[in-house]
């Protein structure tokens, strides 16, 4: 009974959402303001529905409900609660309505929260959102239902059971926040969307527009990261990256969302750049429904891909229809974007935003392009051609690298032209400061992009303090506030550009890490008890093997000693080789999985993975891996979310206004 | 020349130039691995190139054997409809290879056998398959 | 089972009665639209408002040199005289 109740839900929420449509367009046209009333109550109708569907799913996924298709493919008697909860996204169809929950509930805030602002806006907004909404519902209602009964001529008993790769609190959180990031720029896209149709002076949504980006900017970077975490930790190949098209497939958004936040400041201060931003905040909602495309379709091979789905072609055909549409009205009111002024010189804080977005979207264009390159060579040459991380690597590196540059520079431009003393007072020290680090470096050793990425991290981090000291030494000098005093007030008086400035630190330490891989080491060997190997100036002895068998899996423990070249203990690793399922009587449907264990220090990992045991003669075999510097990067993620949170901040603007 | 053309000739040049780079390295990869070709089994027992490629298939049945000497080294066939390449493959192997498993293999002919240094596989089957396997798997089987 | 279905049926008959509801309620005149213009263009006074205040610090911390300074500084205030000028106009419209 209750799986028909949310199927029914599904199918009404999409009833409503094509009835609220309707009489969006018709208030449009009239103006009877009834009209928009209703079609407001029908669009929070439309949400609340598709709410309560979710929870009806989450609701059989908890109860093991195995009548319904879904629940019994993804979840199994024996699974925890927690990842039967998490089942919600681990599938097609139930990713989906997933998607359209978070929308749903971005929706209800949205409408909440403009309850009485951007009247004239407010139509198109709620439109737009009903068109994704709705296109999602059909996806959800015809395509794949989650609602879908089992098609079985015999009772269930249990189902298929969640992957244990995917058994990790990692994974079960990574899908929801990339969802977030990706859902979440429909928002703003919305906003812009519905300016360009009234033609709407920017002043006042942009702020609107600016926080809901910068929500779904943390939460895609967030995503991203914990994506690249989890790879690093369960998967085994020692990377946190592999440019796997769902990798590049939420990359992508990121890169044209970083640029329109940089973009939309210019906007705001000066009203500049609107028909840019326009474009980019279009590209970056279409690339989060491409990106969807990619995961969903299985037009790329990938790790992450599902198998063959119908989705493809819907997905597809949805982006195509929505980039022409976004054109064409881009097109037609080409007139209302020209912005009254213009960039008034070549060195000035505006065209170095300017070149951070063209950066930003040349990047993106790299990734896109090595993304669909397969694609491209099979349809003229006829062969496919695959795309490894090596080309990404050496078309990526030096477009990063000089982004990594306008990181540094862009902050020390004054706004409108920057005079030559400027330049003297601000560019001297950080680039003294940066050649006295390159000549270190290049003593030490380092050859090649090492050298500039270090090189450009030191100048990058300098410009930043020179940044704060600045702010902090005038507010000492003009309003004798002690350094601590002036430091807390100047972000909290200006939190998007300070909170911006740690988001830059938090991207240097990642850098940093980047470059560490530059130095990754990997070796292959198999032990015998108290046999040893050496990796570097790492010795690794075998010191146990044991078997242990517990509730879901079996498990061989090894037991290494790490020891330094002169004799120091350094640390011991416990990798494992577990069987999943290991007493499924089909030896095919046992699942081994090698749980690795990593020694972490600032200075480099310690990365091990039992990667096979011969039983017969007590040997087992390990896969080694030296990674240098990798803990900058998760470093540099907690600071730029950090970040991120203060430029979020809501700020008290009554206060603000009387300062 | 005013600033306005200098901003945009900047602007344009900045994007020509990324833009001849990123098309340049795809068709000058760094390395052999940047850009391979991803051919059929039946293709590469057709030709006798000893370019690297890259290879998808299911293991064939009974197909793996472990070398004794080196449990790192591997060797097994791929097949992809009636066509059955041998491949040779030293290193550590995913967790989901095994018979039946669909891989993805990159290397090179040589000598009648396909050396290979990456093996990938693809998702694991179990959680796309048959629920009458599961019926017959319950959960008094799994609690130890 | 048919009770379970009747108050399902009435649980998404109250959803449509609660929607449709405003279009049996009399007209309704939108005067909401000038109030957005106002905030709009307050908005935008707040943001030069602080700019200025951006320019003054730039010019204390001697970030930028006096010509510049004065004339980013007229330029600002002129635009926000005009916003004002706009803001009482449209108030005045309204009869606030």
């Amino acid at each position: 009974m209750t799986p028909v109740f949310g199927s029914v839900s599904i199918s009404l929420a999409a009833g409503f959402s094509i009835l609220s449509i309707f009489l969006l367009l018709f208030y449009i046209r009239n103006g009877d303001y009834r009209l928009f009333l209703s079609a407001r109550r029908m669009a929070i109708v439309v949400s609340f529905l598709i709410i309560i569907a979710t929870f009806i799913l989450v609701n059989e996924l908890i109860s093991s409900n195995f009548n319904i298709d879904y629940v019994a493919h993804h979840t199994s008697l024996e699974t925890p609660t927690l990842y039967k909860f998490s089942a919600l996204w681990a599938g097609q169809s139930g990713s989906l309505l997933f998607w359209l929950f978070i929308l749903s509930v971005f929706s209800l805030i949205t409408i909440y929260q403009n309850k009485n602002r951007y009247h004239k806006m407010m139509p198109w907004i709620l439109v737009v959102i009903l068109v994704v909404q709705l296109f999602f519902l059909i996806l959800t209602t015809f395509i794949t239902n989650p609602f879908e009964p089992t098609k079985a001529d015999f009772e269930v008993a249990n189902g298929l059971g969640l992957n244990p790769l995917l058994q990790n609190l990692t994974m079960a959180i990574h899908p929801p926040i990339l969802y977030l990031g990706f859902v979440g720029f429909t928002i703003p896209f919305a906003f812009a969307f519905a300016a360009l149709m009234t033609n709407e002076s920017g002043s006042l949504w942009i702020r609107s527009i600016r926080r809901w980006s910068l929500v779904a900017w943390l939460a895609l970077s967030s995503g991203i990261i914990l994506g690249g975490w989890w790879a690093y930790q369960e998967l085994g190949w020692g990377g946190y990256w592999a440019w796997d098209p769902v990798e590049n497939a939420s990359f992508m958004p990121w890169l044209t969302g970083t640029a329109f936040l940089h973009s939309i400041i210019i906007q705001e201060k000066k009203n500049m750049l609107r028909l840019w931003n326009m474009i980019l905040i279009m590209i970056t909602f279409l690339l989060t429904i491409f990106g969807t495309f990619l995961t969903r379709s299985g037009v790329m091979s990938s790790v992450h891909s599902f198998t063959q789905s119908p989705l493809g072609p819907f997905f597809l055909s949805f982006v195509i229809i929505l980039l022409f549409i976004c054109a064409f009205l881009i097109i037609l009111n080409l007139s209302n974007l020209k912005s009254e002024k213009r960039i008034e010189s070549l060195t000035s804080r505006e065209s170095g935003f300017l070149f951070n977005n063209v950066i930003f979207v040349t990047l993106c264009f790299a990734v896109f392009w090595g993304t669909i390159f397969p694609v491209i060579t099979e349809a003229v040459q006829g062969t496919k051609i695959t795309v490894g991380a090596p080309f990404f690597n050496q078309v990526t590196i030096p477009i990063g690298l000089v982004l990594l540059l306008l990181t540094g520079v862009g902050p020390l431009l004054a706004w409108r032209k920057t005079s030559t003393e400027n330049f003297k007072n601000n560019f001297t020290l950080p680039l003294i400061i940066a050649l006295c680090s390159l000549i270190v470096f290049l003593l030490i050793g380092f050859r090649g992009y090492v050298v500039i990425s270090l090189m450009l991290s030191v100048f990058v981090t300098i410009s930043i303090f020179m940044e704060f000291k600045r702010g902090v030494y005038s507010r000492v000098k003009r309003f004798n506030e002690s350094i601590l005093t002036a430091l807390v007030t100047l972000i909290k008086k200006n939190r998007s550009r300070y909170g911006g400035y740690f988001v830059h630190l938090g991207i240097v330490l990642m850098f940093i890490g980047f470059t560490g891989a530059a130095f990754n080491m990997k070796k292959e060997f198999g032990l015998a008890i108290n046999e040893q190997n050496h990796l570097d100036n790492v010795n690794f002895k075998l010191v146990k093997l044991w078997p242990e068998e517990r509730s879901n899996h079996f498990s061989w423990i090894a037991e290494l000693l790490v020891t330094a070249d002169n004799g120091n203990i350094i640390t011991s690793l416990r990798p494992e080789k577990r069987i999943y399922f290991h007493l499924d009587p089909n030896p095919d449907r046992r699942q081994p999985h090698s749980e690795l264990d990593i020694y972490s220090t600032m200075q480099r990992d310690i990365y091990s993975v039992f990667s096979s045991i011969d039983t017969d003669n007590n040997i087992a075999f390990f896969q080694i891996m030296i990674n240098p510097l990798v803990r900058f990067v998760w470093y540099g993620s907690y600071i730029l979310v950090f970040g991120t949170l203060i430029a979020m901040w809501p700020s008290n603007r009554k206060k603000l206004l009387l300062s | 020349m005013s600033q306005k053309y200098k901003v945009i000739l900047a602007v344009v040049g900045l994007s020509l130039i990324s833009t001849f780079w990123i098309l340049w390295s795809s068709f000058n990869p760094v390395n052999e691995k940047a850009l391979v070709k991803f051919i059929s089994v039946g293709e590469i027992l057709d030709s006798n190139s000893n370019e690297r490629v890259r290879i998808g298939g299911i293991v064939a049945d009974s197909s793996i054997i472990i070398s004794p000497s080196n449990r790192m080294e591997v060797y097994f066939d791929i097949k992809e409809g009636a066509s059955k390449l041998p491949v040779r493959f030293v290193g550590a192997r995913p967790d989901l290879f095994k018979h039946g498993a669909e891989v993805i293999v990159e290397g090179a002919f040589f000598n009648g056998s396909f050396n290979a240094d990456m093996l990938q596989t693809k998702c694991a089957s179990r959680y796309e398959g048959d629920l009458r396997d599961a019926a017959s798997y319950k959960l008094d089987d799994i609690n130890i | 089972m048919t009770w379970i279905s009747i108050l399902l049926f009435l649980m998404f008959f109250s959803f449509f009665l609660f929607s449709i509801w405003p279009l049996l309620w009399g007209e309704i005149v939108n005067d909401k639209e000038s109030h957005d213009l106002i905030n709009a263009l307050e908005r935008r006074k707040s943001i030069l408002y602080r700019e200025i205040q951006y320019l003054d610090n730039e010019y204390y911390i001697e970030n930028i040199n006096a010509g510049d300074y004065n004339s980013s500084r007229t330029e600002l205030v002129s635009e926000i005289s005009e916003i004002i000028d706009q803001i009482n106009l449209q108030s005045s419209k309204q009869g606030i």
